[in-house]
């Protein structure tokens, strides 16, 4: 084994013996090298931060220590003796615990059947007793959660503390947790009381692997930070001595182009598309009802949607853009009543709109990206109901180059092409229509820095033209950076609409998370 | 060192098409080693099954009549299958177009004129198409599952061919055997190839798959089944499944029905009690082993309808289990799906 | 009619209903692990011809029963492999199954159609036999008979109430998350799929050495396909297993019976009964999509492979 890099240890928690220490961790996929001689070490009691943009080989490292996946080569060291993980048992047994980024839960069991199928594997079978040990857990962590409650009852939060419970609680005493980008789904207010356990755990000498690309985040809870790019270990570093603008340097490396001015709007604000008194119960046995939703788009704005998913915007979104039908007059469109019409019919008036799942609904998966460009604009390509291939195939040729998708040609299926490039390629695929009004629900999500710059770049450009912007996000910072005015849905229902400026990420996280305070003063005036 | 399964990057397309030819090497492997099992001579039987039927024109002729219904109904099939629409009722629908088609036969046994036949053809596909409407509507109508409800109705209309030909269709003068009056040459497609079976029905039979391919490839109808492999893109992209369900379902049927009338007015020339003979089932191996392309439809029906004829000369010459074809039939879509992994997996050595 | 024929009557729905309860049984707990094998009608046609060809040379209709349940249990283990291992689609590998257990059945039976063996024997409950118009009906039987009643409680107790049966449904439900939780997906659906086969071969068994003591070509007539469907009618619930099954063996039955009162039906279209039941009862039950979306193992028919 070569020998670990030297490291500054001056703002280290504890001195000693790693507890974990990988060297030269190396995982290849088809067509990408994941992870390219990696080395990391994490010690008692010591919060470590992987930081790294999307893609760039986080959740793959994270895999491997958790045993999920094996690594090509390289060596593992787990309090001093090296280790192969044979799996997440093995990886458990040894005393690791991992909250993944999507969450490892069974919807349809109850609180306690998930934990008893990781904590109740020897011995006699007692899912009572998990039961009893939730409610312990409760009174000395905090964490509260409802042991008999089925998961998809839950909200984010709940089912983040659900997993966290499962590897405090495990048989083997927890020594290291890892966690996942964890605090993408949360509202502010969850990821301050999600700190607070951090740093208590931490103080009792658990070693936390926190695994992120918020730069903010990463300063003010970790202590030290290893700096992930292109797979590659490009900065190991104390979180005190470096400045959020260098972390920023060192893990996007070139610096993205600055995000274009934005305009004040020019024209009259009409209103494009209203809502109003939208019910519509839920298809999905774990969905979520909307309950009289109600506002405004207008002409030449950016309405960001706000909220911790699945508190009903994938149902609003089903409503709005004709996939579920709904009262006539429940959604106006240009002053027409379109509740009752069908996608294609919505689409005709203009409205367009991105889906939050790209691979299996923005695009096919194993469809080339011809077909794929034909998925929402075949229209265009149609005569006699034949499909005029050779236009097709230019169609897609020009979306690919116009948007800089780097692709291995026009006939290569949608799977083949990274996340981010297939999300230049949805977005793209409808930018170019220039739509009157655009739905978009979570332009950015998986994206590295620079694609997500020109995904907003889009947006905006889009909004100077006069269209009418609807941007669902769980992600309030882009939110905030790219509404001009800002709704927040939380259990089926929309809060009032506010201007960015006249609102903060308190008050908004606090209707994230549930609470209607101020819903009424603005009443039904929005 | 041990065998591991990698998977590409993208599906290969060279092995899409080596796999089921390595099927069908593999499965007349197996059948050999069957032979060998069974006692007889393994050459022989080899002989019997899959040379004797090319050795003359008249197996040719054998083969290809008994592989048009095949290409004919898989071809349909693969529409179905294309839009994930599980229709293996081709065997009912298959029936259906058979007997309406021959009911003006059975309705006037002494007709006559060049409107039979049409009318007969036209009959078939409304026969298939509106057996098949029924899982359409109770699958669009009432969510019920088209695998099972099309499964079901195989059955009930062999039910139905039972009760027709043992009882009112019956021919009186067939000394009590089951079946209907012999087709007058009005009701029989005419022959092409003299002295054999190979008439106007199976050359209409062939000419559907490369029909059918057209329409998948270049119409707006082949681009919805396209994206039918995924329900959430096919919403997205503004198609009504339901729509897709009916369509499918209807064109496979009318196919199936076609191919039902044209064997009762062709080879067979009778509403006979065993004219299905397990076409439907056969007809979805064909579909699979033609990768469900339209075009890999007509080889693969040609390798399947020489199992028919084969086995039927191994149980002539040999006194074979005439079961023997199907069990064929059943190794070669067992070989092919373990063939198809190389499509998506490549196989590796990894250190133990 | 008198009580006696009533009797006699319901006493044979509950053997008509065993292969049907036992097949549905197996693919009740195939398909709660995720893996849907339309196979099943195969499966029991060869479950069927090497019960009654051991039972013919071993002239005890038990050991038929074990062969039965080890030849199916063998075919449960092609689909796995298959499914499981080569990541096949689940349909096809499943009408393949169906395909090659008919003609399996009809090349390794081609001698013994017309054969004749002496079928599995009664064991009247003792005491519970006993009792009026219930003793005959449920307690007169061979021991298959009763096997079966215990299995469908056995797969509840097990679904409901184990460590085991929990790990199986989270398998059904997300093999991905089942996986990173450390359960052993691959050997859970290899289990689940062996058992079902069992099962169906079981069923297979049962009919030619005891329900029929002789084997035809053919003589599974569809009751593996019945059984597929009477999972869903069940809504993947065992204990609504025996219901249905009853119901249509009852279907079955009522038609034999319709013929000896002497009912001017006829023979043909009456054979069309079980099917067309299946179908009624399959819309009535598919109709609220909410209902079948809320009870279908979520995972049904998709294949899972871990990374590597």
């Amino acid at each position: 084994m070569r020998a670990m890099s030297s490291m500054n240890d001056n703002a280290a928690p504890q001195e000693g013996h790693a507890r974990l220490e990988l060297a030269g961790i190396t995982k290849r996929f088809p067509g990408v090298v994941a992870n390219d001689d990696v080395s990391l070490s994490v010690r008692p009691g010591e919060i470590h931060a992987l930081l790294g943009e999307n893609g760039a080989g986080k959740s793959t490292l994270m895999k491997m220590i958790y045993g999920l996946l094996e690594p090509d080569a390289g060596s593992l060291l787990w309090d001093g003796r090296e280790l192969r993980i044979e799996g997440p048992m093995h990886a458990r047994a040894l005393g690791m615990g991992m909250v993944q980024q999507h969450f490892a839960l069974l919807e349809s069991l109850t609180v306690a059947e998930n934990l008893a199928l990781t904590l109740n594997r020897h011995g006699r079978w007692d899912p009572e007793r998990i039961v009893r040990r939730v409610e312990e857990a409760e009174r000395e962590y905090g964490l509260r959660v409802h042991a008999r409650r089925p998961v998809h009852r839950l909200s984010v939060g709940e089912r983040q503390r659900v997993e966290i419970l499962r590897c405090l609680l495990q048989e083997e005493p927890l020594k290291l947790l890892i966690l996942d980008e964890p605090t993408a789904v949360l509202t502010p207010q969850e990821i301050e009381s999600l700190f607070a356990i951090l740093r208590r755990l931490a103080a009792e000498g658990l070693s936390i692997l926190f695994v992120s690309h918020k730069l903010d985040e990463v300063r003010a809870l970790c202590h030290r930070v290893t700096v992930l790019r292109g797979g590659c270990v490009v900065a190991r570093s104390d979180t005190a001595q470096v400045s959020v603008e260098e972390l920023a340097a060192l893990m996007v490396g070139d610096a993205p182009p600055p995000l274009r001015e934005r305009s004040r709007p020019t024209i009259e604000p009409q209103v494009r598309m209203a809502v109003s008194g939208l019910n519509l119960p839920t298809h999905d046995p774990h969905g979520t009802e909307l309950v009289e939703v109600g506002f405004e788009l207008r002409q030449g704005e950016i309405l960001g949607l706000a909220g911790v998913s699945g508190n009903g915007q994938q149902e609003l979104m089903a409503a709005l853009v004709g996939e579920r039908a709904v009262a006539p007059q429940a959604v106006v469109l240009d002053g027409r009543s379109v509740g009752h019409l069908s996608v294609r019919a919505r689409r005709r008036m203009g409205l367009r709109y991105v889906p939050e799942e790209r691979l299996g609904k923005g695009a096919v998966p194993e469809l080339s990206l011809v077909d794929n460009a034909l998925l929402t604009r075949w229209p265009q390509a149609l005569r006699w109901g034949w499909l005029r291939l050779a236009q097709a195939r230019a169609m897609a040729e020009v979306l690919c180059s116009k948007h800089q998708v780097r692709q291995a040609g026009v006939n290569q299926p949608a799977a083949s092409l990274s996340g981010g490039n297939l999300q230049k390629f949805i977005m793209g695929r409808e930018l170019d229509q220039n739509p009157e009004i655009f739905i978009v629900a979570q332009p950015t999500w998986g994206v590295d820095v620079a694609a997500a710059r020109r995904i907003q770049d889009g947006l905006l450009a889009l909004r100077e033209r006069g269209s009418a912007l609807l941007v669902i996000s769980d992600d309030l910072d882009e939110l905030l950076l790219l509404s001009d005015r800002i709704v927040v849905m939380s259990g089926g229902r929309v809060s009032p609409v506010r201007p960015v400026e006249e609102t903060g990420r308190a008050e908004l996280g606090q209707w994230m998370g549930g609470s209607q305070d101020g819903w009424e003063a603005f009443g039904d005036a929005a | 060192m041990r065998l591991r399964l990698l998977r590409r990057a993208q599906p290969s397309l060279v092995m899409r098409i080596l796999a089921p030819v390595l099927a069908a090497l593999t499965a007349a492997l197996i059948a050999f080693a069957l032979l060998a099992l069974s006692g007889k001579a393994p050459l022989a039987g080899f002989y019997a099954l899959f040379l004797a039927p090319l050795s003359s024109a008249e197996g040719w002729a054998d083969v290809l009549v008994k592989s048009a219904p095949l290409a004919l109904i898989g071809a349909g099939l693969v529409v179905a299958f294309r839009s994930r629409v599980w229709n293996i009722g081709a065997q009912g629908q298959y029936i259906a177009g058979a007997v309406l088609g021959s009911a003006i036969i059975v309705h006037d046994p002494q007709v006559a004129g060049v409107w039979v036949i049409p009318t007969m053809l036209v009959l078939g596909i409304i026969g298939g198409a509106a057996y098949a409407a029924i899982p359409a509507f109770l699958n669009t109508r009432f969510n019920a599952n088209v695998i099972l409800t099309s499964l079901m109705l195989d059955y009930v209309a062999l039910s139905g061919l039972h009760y027709l030909t043992f009882g009112p269709w019956r021919d009186p003068s067939n000394f009590g055997f089951p079946g209907s009056v012999s087709f007058p040459s009005a009701g029989s497609l005419p022959v092409i190839w003299p002295g054999t079976q190979f008439d106007i029905g199976a050359l209409v039979a062939f000419a559907a798959a490369p029909l059918i391919w057209l329409l998948l490839r270049g119409t707006l109808f082949g681009f919805q089944v396209r994206v039918s492999a995924s329900d959430a893109a096919s919403t997205y992209a503004g198609f009504s499944r339901p729509r897709v369900v009916w369509t499918a379902l209807l064109l496979s049927g009318a196919m199936a029905g076609l191919a039902g009338l044209m064997q009762v007015a062709g080879p067979i020339d009778q509403l006979q009690t065993n004219i299905a003979s397990e076409m439907g089932f056969a007809a979805i191996i064909v579909a699979y082993l033609g990768q469900l392309n339209p075009l890999g439809v007509l080889p693969s029906a040609l390798l399947v309808g020489l199992f028919y004829v084969g086995a039927n000369n191994a149980q002539i010459t040999l006194g074979l289990s005439s079961s023997l074809g199907q069990l064929l039939q059943g190794v070669l879509l067992f070989t092919l799906l373990a063939s198809n992994v190389l499509v998506h997996y490549r196989l590796t050595r990894v250190r133990a | 009619m008198t009580t006696a024929v009533w009797v006699s009557l319901l006493a044979g729905v509950v053997v008509a209903a065993t292969p049907l309860l036992l097949a549905a049984a197996g693919e009740l707990v195939c398909e709660r692990a995720g893996l849907l094998n339309l196979g099943v009608e195969g499966m029991m046609a060869v479950g069927a011809v090497c019960g009654f060809i051991a039972a013919f040379h071993s002239g005890n209709p038990y050991v038929g029963l074990l062969a039965g349940v080890g030849a199916g249990a063998l075919c449960g283990l092609l689909f796995a492999w298959l499914t499981v291992q080569l990541v096949a689609d689940q349909v096809a590998t499943g009408l393949a199954l169906t395909i090659l257990g008919h003609g399996l059945s009809g090349f390794i039976g081609h001698g013994y159609a017309g054969e004749s063996i002496k079928g599995l024997a009664a064991i009247p409950l003792p005491g519970l036999s006993q009792i009026p118009v219930l003793g005959p009906i449920l307690f007169d039987h061979s021991l298959p008979v009763y096997l079966a009643l215990l299995l469908v409680f056995g797969v509840h107790w097990f679904l409901t109430r184990s460590r085991a049966g929990l790990t199986l449904r989270s398998v059904g439900e997300d093999p991905k998350v089942s996986y990173s939780l450390g359960l052993r997906v691959y050997a859970v659906r290899y289990a689940a799929a062996v058992f079902g086969g069992a099962m169906a071969g079981f069923a297979g068994a049962f009919l030619s050495t005891t329900y029929t003591p002789m084997w035809a070509e053919g003589m599974v007539a569809g009751q593996g396909w019945i059984a597929v469907g009477l999972v869903v009618f069940a809504t993947w619930r065992p204990l609504r297993l025996l219901f249905g099954a009853w119901l249509f063996a009852g279907v079955g039955i009522g038609q034999l019976f319709s013929q000896a009162a002497g009912l001017a039906l006829n023979t043909y279209l009456l054979s069309a009964l079980p099917y067309l039941a299946v179908l009624v009862a399959l819309v009535l039950i598919s109709r609220d999509p909410l209902r079948i979306r809320l009870n279908t193992p979520a995972s049904l028919g998709r294949p899972f492979r871990a990374e590597t």
